[in-house]
């Protein structure tokens, strides 16, 4: 609906209907959405080599019936390489937010996703650290730990959920129902992937865990982007 | 004295221009002069003018600098422009139900 300058009879549903359309507008202008979802992807991509080659330490361990133990295992590059990566990663995506917001003319609502993106990575961090430093429950073994609802609460702290829950408060500034369509999705999806017990010995076993997050991610960048309306040139 | 959600209006709020320039304000919280422009379909002049009113009323504040080279204007809705803006939608929406209701 185009806005219609003053005219004489303007009916107060009109009028209503007009503030509306002109907010609809603001958000639509203030929207740079296809942005942070392809520095995550790429953030979540350049986590792979960390994986692969960082080296491995072993964790405490917790002696099981028989010759049985488990440990945990951990790489402490990957400890420092989320946090790191999603605070640069949300410290470039205000930037790019506000330099938008400066060339559109239109100030922005992005501080409340970078201040929850923030905070979600520094819960990670502390979360992952913790996992790292206690010994895992038995499985299989009636070992009371398994059944803590931490440790079911902790194996959903993934650099997946986090970045899905901080894309749930962008879809809540930015006012995007299609973005809060694809957070539910996405978080839906990592959720199902971090419950899921990985039984392999591949040194690659965690690109399953990367690429369908960063897949996702980019696919969603891409529909973003190619639904962005032209801006009009001041 | 009647008690017709009409007889509530405030004229400089009311005015069509005028109430789109606070509610892109209010949205954007903070909004440069060519963004107004472009989206009310304004000329220079006639934006200057409506913005001139709302200052006067206190219902905004605008904010002169440089982008670059470029000089800027930037507009931010006040407390008191926040209110009246608030107070125009609640007094519009009663108009619409009393029509409805009649």
């Amino acid at each position: 609906m185009a806005f219609t300058p003053a005219s004489p009879a303007d009916s107060p549903r009109e009028l209503v209907a007009t503030v509306r359309n002109l907010t609809r507008q603001v958000r639509v202008a203030q929207r740079g959405t296809w942005f942070p979802l392809l520095v995550l992807a790429a953030v979540t991509l350049a986590a792979a080599p960390v994986y692969r080659f960082a080296p491995r330490h072993l964790g405490p361990c917790r002696d099981g019936a028989g010759a049985h133990s488990v440990c945990a295992g951990y790489i402490p590059a990957v400890l420092i390489f989320w946090p790191l990566a999603l605070v640069l990663a949300y410290a470039l995506i205000a930037r790019f937010y506000v330099s938008q917001a400066r060339r559109r003319g239109v100030g922005t609502r992005v501080r409340p996703y970078v201040i929850t993106g923030a905070v979600l990575a520094g819960a990670l961090a502390a979360a992952s650290w913790w996992r790292a430093t206690h010994p895992l429950p038995l499985p299989n073994t009636g070992d009371a730990s398994a059944a803590h609802p931490h440790l079911t609460l902790l194996s959903f702290a993934t650099p997946a959920t986090a970045i899905g829950l901080a894309l749930l408060v962008l879809a809540w500034v930015e006012a995007n129902r299609l973005l809060l369509a694809f957070s539910v999705v996405f978080l839906g999806t990592v959720l199902a992937q971090a419950g899921a017990v990985i039984h392999s010995a591949s040194r690659w076993y965690f690109l399953p865990q990367l690429l369908i997050p960063a897949a996702l991610l980019l696919l969603g960048s891409g529909g973003f982007a190619l639904l962005r309306p032209a801006q009009p040139k001041p | 004295m009647t008690n017709h959600p009409a007889s509530a209006l405030d004229d400089v709020v009311h005015q069509r221009v005028r109430l789109g320039i606070l509610a892109i304000t209010a949205e954007a919280r903070r909004v440069e002069f060519s963004f107004l422009r472009t989206t009310l379909d304004l000329t220079a002049g006639n934006l200057a003018q409506h913005l001139t009113v709302l200052e006067n009323a206190d219902l905004i504040c605008t904010e002169k600098g440089y982008e670059g080279k470029r000089p800027r204007t930037w507009v931010t809705l006040t407390p008191t422009g926040q209110a009246a803006l608030r107070a125009e939608i609640s007094h519009l929406k009663k108009l619409i139900r009393q029509v409805e209701r009649a």
